[in-house]
């Protein structure tokens, strides 16, 4: 029930918002704008949450895709122990790492004229190294545990044991890492507009604080109202997905 | 032992051969770049004599001639002509101080995390999710506008900044271990072997002490992922702050596409990172040793 309430909640605001129109730009906090406009004249509020709304959409998709990529490459790495494979993508990644992030992202912005598919791959190579690193190494560990062996000598298949021992188990590491991908994914248009690229208008949360900090002495709510979109877009993705469950003992698949 | 020194040798190779290849590539990267770069980043409108002096003073070695000075010990010249180990000695007296801090904070945060995790199954709070989910360089976007608050008309210590600073770069690192580290101990403190300890009447906090390795073993690969990424945060926070640093340095050598001095830096960046790896591979206990 809370759960379709949020998401009322984030669709009438939709709404109210598509049929608002723009006003004066800098009002001052009133019963019609409680944050007050920003400098395009839109009141500030709605923008936070449709900002929300928007990032949450994004940032879903950005780190499907980087989880897909990280995953992919995790478990090519894991799969078999001291490969070629895995050396060659373990050098890979430190080499990828050890350049700066910003100096990838002009490479990207340089070569890729679309500013979405920038970001996008952007975020992607970004994260690939710490997520493909941080889940191969966790992959690695649970393949030479005990109980492992124990499902694999039982007779399950190689990816039956992927999916219902090792994947499961690897959980409370993997946990943090996913929340943390998806919040940096949300606002990852933000770290370009820290660049000096990106389009400042644009609905996001990330720009959103980035324009919060630029004009935190002329209008200091934009900063108060960007902080409650991450907050409100945090708190949704928590109650529609629910709380997380403690894994409470090792799991071996059934016979 | 000689299992131990094959292995020592192999990693160091690697971490050697790694931290060379990022240096091509960044090499070979900065090369493609200038002209349109200079654009993106708004130096297009640069007057003609700042940008000529600027093309001047770049250094036109090509790569073999780095290779060999590098072996001498000589990272070059940077574009304004300051030899680039001075640049980045400067940058690395500002920078590693306020690295090594947040580092501590976030494994001091670990711990703390990891010891008072209850003795049963469960995940870490809302609190730490939240904080963990906040965009990383958002925590040096509020603290680079509590110091534009701090510092309208009234002069505030150096101090303030640079803790700020610090504790911006650790945030996130610091919240995605402590998490971990309490998720992670959790699970043991309530696994069959702690079980098997408590049974045979071994002390709370013993049992603690030994669940910490096992722990430890499960969080390394995060750990080491940690110090690239306050690395990482560290070089925006100060660019942000506009303290001295790796942050500032970082950017100012991209904006000029000054690939000696580029170079000299994903040197530095890839030696910190490899040697991280390194201690990690060296510190985890083998599965023997678990358990």
């Amino acid at each position: 029930m809370k759960r379709w309430l949020l998401v009322g909640l984030v669709v009438a605001t939709y709404v109210a918002v598509a049929a608002s129109g723009r006003g004066v730009e800098w009002q001052a906090p009133s019963l019609q704008h409680p944050f007050g406009t920003d400098e395009y004249g839109r009141d500030a509020l709605a923008v936070a949450l449709l900002s929300a709304l928007v990032s949450g959409a994004k940032g879903a998709v950005v780190a499907g895709l980087a989880v897909t990529f990280a995953l992919g490459l995790a478990v090519a790495r894991s799969w078999r122990t001291k490969s070629a494979v895995g050396a060659v993508i373990d050098a890979g990644l430190l080499i990828f790492d050890s350049v700066p992030l910003l100096l990838w992202l002009l490479v990207l912005i340089v070569a890729v004229p679309h500013p979405p598919t920038v970001l996008a791959l952007g975020f992607s190579l970004g994260t690939l190294p710490f997520l493909t690193r941080v889940v191969a190494g966790e992959l690695q560990r649970q393949w030479r545990q005990p109980f492992v062996s124990v499902a694999r000598m039982s007779g399950a298949s190689r990816l039956r044991v992927a999916f219902e021992t090792v994947l499961p188990n690897a959980l409370p590491v993997l946990r943090p890492v996913a929340i943390q991908v998806l919040g940096s994914a949300a606002a990852a248009e933000g770290l370009i507009g820290l660049v000096g690229v990106g389009n400042r208008e644009q609905l996001g949360i990330g720009t959103m604080l980035i324009r919060g900090r630029e004009h935190i002495l002329i209008h200091p709510l934009i900063l108060v109202a960007a902080l409650l979109a991450i907050f409100l877009l945090f708190a949704s993705l928590r109650a529609l997905a629910g709380q997380p469950v403690a894994p409470s003992n090792r799991q071996v698949p059934s016979q | 032992v000689r299992f131990r020194a094959i292995t020592t040798a192999r990693h160091a190779t690697i971490a050697f051969a790694t931290v060379l290849a990022a240096h091509a590539a960044a090499y070979a990267l900065v090369r493609v770049l200038p002209p349109t770069a200079q654009q993106v980043l708004g130096l297009a409108g640069w007057s003609p004599e700042l940008r000529s002096g600027l093309e001047g003073a770049r250094q036109t070695r090509d790569y073999g001639m780095i290779l060999r000075d590098l072996a001498r010990g000589d990272l070059g010249v940077s574009a304004d002509g300051v030899p680039v180990r001075t640049e980045l000695a400067a940058s690395a007296r500002s920078s590693i101080p306020r690295m090594l801090f947040a580092l501590g904070l976030g494994f001091a945060a670990a711990f703390l995390a990891a010891w008072t995790a209850p003795a049963r199954a469960t995940v870490a709070t809302s609190g730490w999710w939240f904080l963990t989910f906040f965009p990383p360089y958002g925590y040096s976007v509020l603290a680079a506008t509590l110091v534009l608050l701090l510092t309208r008309g009234v002069p505030v210590p150096g101090g303030i900044p640079w803790l700020l600073c610090a504790l911006s770069a650790a945030a996130s690192p610091m919240a995605l271990l402590a998490g971990q580290a309490r998720t992670v101990m959790s699970f043991h403190l309530t696994a069959p072997h702690s079980t098997y300890l408590r049974a045979n009447g071994v002390g709370e906090d013993r049992i603690r002490l030994l669940c910490l390795r096992n722990a430890l073993a499960e969080m390394l690969p995060t750990m080491e992922k940690v110090i690239a990424g306050t690395l990482t945060g560290l070089v925006l926070a100060e660019f942000l702050l506009g303290l001295p640093g790796f942050g500032l340095l970082t950017f100012r050598t991209v904006r000029r596409s000054d690939a000696e001095m580029l170079g000299g830096i994903v040197l530095l960046f890839a030696s910190l990172i490899s040697l991280a790896r390194f201690s990690a591979a060296m510190l985890a206990p083998s599965d023997q040793e678990l358990r």
